[in-house]
């Protein structure tokens, strides 16, 4: 588990200017910029919270990524088929 | 010699400034108790507030994560994150380099900020209690989330450190010490969104009766389980009730479902230890 690399790409697409939009339109380059394992590249795109936070990342910052990829607090762990 | 004029803590979620209106039979009681805790302290006039607080990754990463940090800066800047409140808060580095010494000498090495920016832990409270935005802010950071955290005894040693470097402070420095965080919540879990009613008036109650030392028996996987991740962040109440050193005074609780978080608000009575009125830690 990445979870320096986790927690760095939580930060930096909420803090760092253009990041967020950058993932928009190019989530695979922008994910490549962090050490972060295969699994977890993937889990991050199909933003599932529950595989990440099950990986060992911590639920508060796992709350602030889930957030600035668009899924609210309340909807952190509801099934995103079909998403 | 300095004064601690005030001991308080609250609870510090967003949705208090963010969804303030929320079931008003509830939410109306809690802001009224921060207005009469801003009234307080408003007549106690004080030269500066210590704000104990933490961080939920906005400030600090795990490419450096302190356990404790005092802020130093002139202007401690916000982060504003989530839609939380932004601006600027005005700090008071002289009276944090006598803390930060005082500290050390007490066996308290923290860590120090020149720069330490805000979260919602530090600017919804102050959202609330504009009497200490106005007496400038002393930021002071407690890991609460990011383990092993500083254990409850730990934070109850550094409370009473720090009423003693304030009785110490030069110039007849007048200040008060408030912790913010918790109740019961759990914050990016399954469970986000329940309460633990029971756990925060107990947790009330212990404090109300000078009973301190029960709450710091208690581990972080009881507190967790019971009531959430989030109320790890009772450190910083140890920290203020600890420097008090005497009574709890609820000022308000409320189960505020709306928030996601048991939302309490309370002051401490300021006993120095040293004249034997103080709770036996």
């Amino acid at each position: 588990m990445s979870i320096v690399g986790l927690n760095r790409l939580a930060r930096e697409l909420e803090h760092t200017p253009g990041l967020r939009e950058r993932y928009e339109s190019e989530p695979g380059e922008v994910l490549g910029r962090f050490p972060l394992d295969p699994e977890e590249r993937d889990a991050v795109r199909r933003r599932d919270a529950a595989w990440l936070l099950a990986a060992g990342m911590n639920p508060v910052a796992l709350r602030n990524l889930m957030v600035v990829l668009g899924v609210a607090h309340q909807d952190m762990y509801r099934s995103r088929e079909g998403d | 010699m300095g004064r601690l004029v005030l001991a308080a803590a609250t609870s510090h979620v967003g949705a208090i400034v963010r969804n303030p209106g929320a079931d008003p039979a509830r939410s109306d009681v809690l802001h009224r108790a921060w207005e009469t805790l801003d009234a307080e302290l408003a007549a106690l006039k004080p030269d500066a507030v210590v704000l104990v607080a933490t961080d939920h990754y906005e400030t600090f990463g795990l490419e450096n994560y302190p356990t404790f940090c005092l802020g130093m800066a002139d202007v401690h800047e916000a982060w504003g994150e989530f839609g939380n409140p932004g601006g600027t808060v005005p700090g008071r580095p002289e009276l944090a380099k006598e803390l930060l010494h005082g500290l050390h000498r007490r066996g308290f090495d923290l860590a120090r900020s020149h720069t330490m920016a805000l979260d919602h832990s530090f600017m919804v409270p102050l959202a609330k209690l504009p009497a200490a935005a106005s007496a400038g802010v002393v930021p002071l950071f407690v890991n609460c989330n990011t383990p092993p955290l500083p254990t409850l005894a730990r934070c109850a040693e550094l409370g009473r450190a720090l009423a003693d470097t304030i009785a110490e402070l030069p110039g007849g420095a007048r200040v008060a010490v408030i912790g913010t965080g918790g109740l019961s919540h759990w914050v990016g879990l399954p469970r986000f969104g329940d309460i633990n009613e029971a756990f925060d008036r107990k947790v009330l109650d212990l404090l109300e009766r000078g009973r301190l030392p029960e709450v710091l028996a208690w581990s972080d996987e009881r507190i967790e389980s019971e009531a959430g991740n989030g109320a790890l962040e009772l450190r910083t109440w140890v920290i203020a009730a600890a420097a008090a050193g005497g009574r709890c005074r609820t000022l308000a609780y409320q189960p505020m479902y709306p928030w996601t978080v048991g939302i309490g608000i309370a002051a401490f009575d300021v006993v120095r230890p040293d004249a034997g009125l103080g709770v036996v830690l």
